[in-house]
């Protein structure tokens, strides 16, 4: 762990799943933006990594790889724990592109999941899903860009529904070796605003299908294996060589995962009422919430 | 035509799941299931079954001719290779 001080002044603490991220910022309007945005996962948990936003008006040469688009870079310091991002931003100061914090988020979960003993059977790994909170249980909606996650969220808004996240979440086997995933709210930040920090069992998973109808149906292990394992974040880290052991973690996991978990396949419109039903349908439930 | 031994490649992850092999790329090219006669031969590709003897092993297990076996193994193989999921070792003729 690292709690060393900082020569930076500004900073905020935010909860990832089981990390506890310092975030160091030299501008104090950047840093305040990311707390009110996180407002729900400000924690006082001892640091287990820190990441430090160098802002600047241009890009610094040469600080590290990430397989970094224009106006990013990081590079990982393992002596301290602290992953250093630069990051140019607008003359004004404020704007801030929101996917570099999504990636550096998960970048520094992923990092201090490799160096953070971990108690649990097996590490987590983030998921790109959308996660509803339903009598106690998570259902995830999994696809990529552009599959529906956010619309899902949207649909299910006005019902009983809690969205936990429509973008990404983390997943973990229950520490006591149970067959059960456990899901995890994130701060990675999607379409829809609202975010929990909360952790429930998975019920299951729904793969979005867009189509004319709503319909849910079951599907076998190997095409639940075969569209699910593209959604697991690749669990990278800044400086990471070895893809085959990062691929073979991801394949391992799907494999446990849809051997234990039903998944189905969610053919969904924009029919927020008719989902509600065929999810009710399901789990079963009265539909109360539909028209509220 | 290919002969000699071919192996499955290290770009790839392979998995056994439920009663099918998936095959992952690296490269994030599609996921490829295989098919039961198509995962015979997978997991023969370990660099040192030859193409003649994986054929003869194919024609005694679902009780083909060796020409069909011979056939249907080079064809399978080279759909492999095309993919990227395998490499020839050795003999291009």
């Amino acid at each position: 762990m690292n709690n060393e001080p900082h020569n930076l002044t500004f900073s905020t603490r935010v909860q990832i799943g089981e990390v506890s991220c310092e975030i160091v910022c030299n501008n104090p309007d950047t840093l305040d933006n990311i707390k009110s945005l996180c407002s729900e996962f400000i924690t006082n948990s001892p640091v287990d990594f820190t990441l430090v936003l160098n802002m600047h008006d241009a890009i610094t040469p040469d600080q590290g790889d990430t397989g970094s688009s224009s106006g990013f870079a990081a590079e990982y310091l393992p002596e301290t724990d602290t992953i250093n991002a630069y990051i140019e931003y607008e003359p004004d100061g404020q704007h801030f592109d929101l996917t570099l914090l999504n990636r550096l988020f998960y970048y520094v979960y992923y990092s201090a999941l490799k160096i953070k003993q971990y108690s649990g059977k097996e590490k987590p790994l983030m998921i790109h899903a959308c996660g509803i909170l339903l009598n106690g249980k998570a259902i995830l909606f999994a696809g990529p860009g552009g599959s529906g996650k956010s619309t899902v969220a949207r649909l299910l808004d006005e019902t009983d529904a809690k969205i936990i996240n429509d973008e990404m979440l983390i997943i973990s086997r229950h520490k006591q070796g149970a067959n059960t995933f456990i899901i995890h709210g994130t701060p990675i930040i999607g379409d829809y605003t609202g975010r929990l920090n909360v952790a429930a069992p998975l019920d299951c998973v729904m793969i979005l299908k867009k189509s004319p109808g709503t319909t849910i149906h079951a599907i076998n292990q190997t095409e639940a294996y075969t569209q699910f394992i593209r959604q697991v974040v690749t669990p990278s880290y800044i400086g990471q060589t070895d893809n085959k052991a990062v691929l073979s973690t991801m394949a391992d996991f799907t494999g446990e995962l849809t051997s234990m978990v039903p998944f189905y396949v969610l053919e969904f419109n924009l029919d927020g009422k008719a989902l509600w039903h065929e999810l009710c349908r399901l789990e079963g439930l009265t539909e109360e919430g539909t028209d509220r | 035509m290919i002969t000699g031994s071919i192996s499955r490649s290290d770009n790839v992850v392979w998995r056994r799941v439920d009663n099918d092999i998936v095959v992952i790329p690296q490269n994030g090219q599609q996921i490829i299931v295989l098919n039961k006669t198509a995962a015979v031969i997978w997991e023969m590709l370990d660099g040192e079954c030859e193409i003649e003897y994986i054929s003869t092993c194919l024609s005694e297990r679902f009780d083909v001719s060796k020409e069909k076996a011979r056939f249907d193994t080079a064809s399978i193989i080279e759909t492999f290779i095309r993919n990227g999921i395998a490499i020839q070792s050795e003999n291009i003729l």
